[in-house]
């Protein structure tokens, strides 16, 4: 049977590869470059340029240098039994749950992980919940395996709304997907949201009869770079999957380095952390390379340094704020969410490009009105970038 | 003769050695399945059996390698120990 947008639909291209809010903001980008060049200062997407952290790069000098033949062979498709059992390790002490190696599954990153878990848990049909602003590819996993979803607005701070959740999660509602810290705005989940939702997914799984699925893509959970906690939604609701990135957590996403936990107080662990390493198997390219696994065993007893991400977020929010710009306050990821003076952003993006500034559409992130910058440079290299958000302003 | 404890210390520090266990692992004792827990795994498990071969020089066939004590420190220690009293 073909899907509508699908491989096996003729008339279209796959939908994987359709994306026309996309081409239109690489088009923009393209624009951008071959107008300013090498000057452009891109903060779009999250690749920043500032100095790699040197503890990741002893380890991944450690890490090559140490490798036997053994360790460059083929590994079981959830990752080394070692590297598996010293996540679980660390989640154990973070998230409070007793974790072993069999609920976590090494990924090509966090989007590995997110596609493996979509694909083990959900059905063709299945409806799934989405916050918005959201994460951009969230739908598009969804839509390519021939599921439904709804989205629920955050509210103008971007906070969960939670009576707009509890009127979007009903019996027929199959999973929840949502970020902690939160993507794209970088606002941390309290503990009183977090109880709050873990309580309409109860109620809901009661009327549906079997537990609603919570997965957790907490990529950024160790990018908070004010002084705050970032609780993990498993400590407050049992059936859930966590996404996490190491390449986030050390600003290196290039590593494609991630993983997959099932929480242990799920009622369906067995099944779900027998499935996952399938899934992976069956995509062909789940599982990071056997020199990346060997890198998380080192990467995961380690704590990134982020002192140069608090600078640059305390200028950058300061900054803004003081030009009357409407930033949604935060306190983890490399992103400032903010909202655009005029109503349709792409032409005040259009405006900063012309200047040399990229910033990220929020239409991409499935809500207009806003824009997203990724601070991926230092401080210094911000003060030039907040004078043309000044000028722009002042523009208008 | 070495003592079945001595041989456990052993088998401890060289499982944790391997294994990377890290200080604030708490699970690690000496009656937990290490198969269970992914303190060894496949590849683990051939070179404990080459290592406690070679540090007391004795053989251990697949009927103490199927053995059910072959899971915990305890057990492989007590099973080291037999092998090593019965091979001097």
């Amino acid at each position: 049977m073909s899907r509508p947008g699908g491989y096996g639909d003729k008339s279209k291209l796959p939908l994987a590869i359709a994306d026309p809010q996309q081409d239109r903001f690489e088009g923009l980008r393209a624009q951008a470059l071959r107008r300013v060049g090498g000057r452009l200062v891109d903060l779009s997407y999250a690749n920043p340029t500032v100095e790699v952290d040197p503890q990741l790069r002893a380890a991944l000098i450690e890490t090559a240098a140490g490798l036997s033949a053994a360790e460059l062979q083929y590994s079981p498709f959830a990752g080394t039994t070692k590297v598996r059992r010293l996540i679980a390790t660390r989640l154990e002490r973070d998230i409070g749950l007793p974790f072993i190696y069999r609920d976590v599954v090494l990924t090509s990153g966090a989007t590995g992980a997110l596609s493996i878990t979509i694909s083990s848990a959900f059905a063709p049909g299945d409806e799934v919940v989405l916050l918005r602003p959201t994460w951009f590819d969230y739908p598009l996993y969804l839509r390519d395996r021939g599921l439904e979803f709804r989205f629920v607005p955050l509210t103008e701070d971007k906070r969960i709304d939670l009576d707009e959740l509890s009127g979007a999660i009903d019996g027929s509602t199959a999973g929840l997907i949502l970020s902690q810290p939160q993507v794209p705005t970088g606002v941390i989940l309290s503990e009183v949201e977090l109880r709050g939702v873990a309580e309409i997914l109860e109620q809901a799984s009661k009327q549906r009869g079997r537990a609603i699925l919570l997965v957790s893509d907490e990529a950024h959970r160790d990018t908070a770079w004010a002084d705050c906690e970032v609780r993990s939604p498993l400590e407050f609701y049992a059936h859930a999957v966590t996404a996490y990135s190491f390449g986030k957590s050390w600003h290196a996403q290039g590593m494609r380095l991630g993983y997959a936990a099932v929480s242990p107080a799920s009622p369906a662990r067995q099944e779900l952390a027998a499935a996952l390493p399938r899934t992976s198997r069956a995509m062909g390219f789940g599982c990071p390379n056997t020199m990346m696994q060997a890198l998380a065993a080192r990467l995961v007893r380690l704590v990134p340094d982020s002192a140069w991400l608090r600078d640059a977020q305390l200028f950058m929010r300061l900054s803004l704020e003081a030009q009357e710009y409407e930033v949604v306050d935060a306190g983890a990821t490399m992103f400032v969410y903010a909202k655009s003076p005029i109503e349709d952003e792409w032409r005040f993006i259009e405006r900063l490009a012309r200047s040399g500034v990229l910033a990220l559409p929020s239409t991409l992130c499935h809500e207009p009105g806003h824009f997203r910058l990724a601070l991926n440079v230092s401080r210094d290299e911000l003060e030039p970038v907040a004078t043309i958000f000044a000028q722009a302003r002042s523009a208008l | 003769m070495i003592s079945e404890s001595e041989i456990a210390d052993a088998v401890e520090a060289y499982v944790r050695a391997e294994g990377e266990v890290p200080g604030d692992d708490g699970r690690l004792t000496r009656d937990v399945d290490l198969f269970e827990l992914g303190y060894v795994d496949s590849v683990g498990f051939v070179s404990l059996v080459t290592w406690l071969e070679e540090s007391y020089g004795i053989e251990l066939t697949e009927a103490y390698l199927f053995d059910e004590r072959f899971t915990t420190i305890t057990g492989i220690s007590s099973i080291v120990a037999d092998r090593a009293r019965a091979e001097t």
